[in-house]
């Protein structure tokens, strides 16, 4: 194998598989190749042949796998910087959608329940329509980005994506731990007790089960189904315009 | 000399940006340049030098940009940022204090 050929294959074994989108990763091939002619055209100068330099320096320049994984867990922090920025600049959409549908729920629909109550319900829902669409939006933002990467074959990122999306659908309910304890703190304040207080475990099963399963998941079932299909289809647009190709080794 | 990488761990970002703030360096020349300024102390993998520069990028520390090199090829040079300065100089300071105590206790004069 001739050495520009090995030097080629070292670059391309730093990025096969990094994550990186395709201009990053012309970057970094353009940066990577710059670097080892400059450093090879050193340890010739120092005396050592063309093939002792090109030996001597990927000896130095250490293993492809760690300097992937470094990339890779970098592109990923600079995914999640990104997929924040842009679900806060959009925070108003979340809002208003809990605030519509808490509203209708909670406090304009005629129930049984006396008004203090209502309310309760409503901004029980509104904080969890809020925060699992603020979810929905994040996962959204890295899933689109992620899509946009792949190469249209690597069906298995996709499913892997669809799957990490589910876990997101999953992770939105366990925000009902923290809006039911934040019921119960409202409840304490505003009526002076702590509904089922002796209750408790019929009360995590009215609230994760009866009340969702009943009333509350009416709306919520069909938003959630909304949502998902809503950002299904964006990435599956998304997929349909990858034409990210990797870096592909130099044969020897 | 070799150092416990323990000992190493989180002094490179700081060493990459007193290196960049006396001039700005392509990634090559950064090496060199530490190598030179640390009398050969310091010897940094170049394998690790790219990923700390993009993390320090990311970060808003160091900016890079493409300029046109002596040869055809362009070459990315990197410079710190006034965010980046800023972080050096709590992080001297910070590095000041730990090499103080650290003389006190061993009994070694400290040089900074």
């Amino acid at each position: 194998m001739c050495n520009n050929a090995r030097i080629e294959n070292r670059i391309a074994d730093v990025l096969v598989g990094s994550g990186l989108p395709a201009d990053r990763r012309s970057e970094i091939v353009e940066e990577l190749r710059e670097h080892f002619e400059q450093s090879i055209a050193r340890k010739r100068e120092t005396g050592l042949s063309d093939e002792q330099a090109v030996e001597t320096v990927l000896a130095e320049f250490g293993s492809p796998a760690i300097i992937r994984k470094q990339l890779r867990r970098q592109q990923r922090v600079a995914d999640r910087r990104r997929a924040v920025t842009e679900v806060r600049r959009q925070i108003w959409l979340p809002f208003a959608f809990s605030g519509f549908f808490s509203i209708l729920s909670g406090v304009l629909t005629p129930e049984t329940d006396s008004l203090p109550m209502r309310c309760l319900g409503g901004v029980t829902m509104f904080i969890g329509l809020f925060l699992l669409m603020v979810g929905f939006m994040y996962a959204g933002q890295i899933f689109s980005y992620q899509v946009q990467r792949q190469r249209p074959r690597k069906e298995y990122h996709f499913l892997k994506s669809c799957l990490r999306w589910i876990a997101v659908v999953a992770f939105g309910f366990v925000a009902l731990v923290p809006m039911l304890l934040l019921e119960l703190v409202a409840c304490a304040l505003l009526l002076g007790k702590i509904p089922f207080a002796n209750h408790f475990p019929q009360l995590l099963w009215y609230n994760f089960g009866v009340a969702w399963l009943e009333s509350a998941s009416r709306n919520f079932g069909l938003c959630t189904l909304g949502i998902l299909g809503f950002g299904l289809t964006l990435a599956l647009y998304e997929r349909s315009r990858c034409v990210d190709e990797p870096v592909t080794p130099v044969a020897g | 000399m070799r150092f416990q990488r323990e000992l190493l761990k989180g002094t490179t970002e700081t060493l990459i940006l007193a290196v960049l703030q006396n001039a700005p360096s392509h990634g090559y020349e950064l090496v060199e340049r530490l190598r030179q300024r640390s009398e050969g102390i310091f010897e940094l993998g170049e394998g690790t030098l790219y990923p700390l520069l993009y993390k320090l990028e990311g970060k808003g520390l160091i900016s890079g940009k493409w300029e046109a090199g002596s040869g055809e090829r362009r070459k990315r040079v990197y410079r710190i940022t006034p965010r980046g300065k800023k972080q050096l100089t709590q992080r001297s300071e910070e590095w000041k204090s730990l090499v103080h105590g650290m003389a006190l206790i061993l009994g070694v004069p400290a040089h900074v």
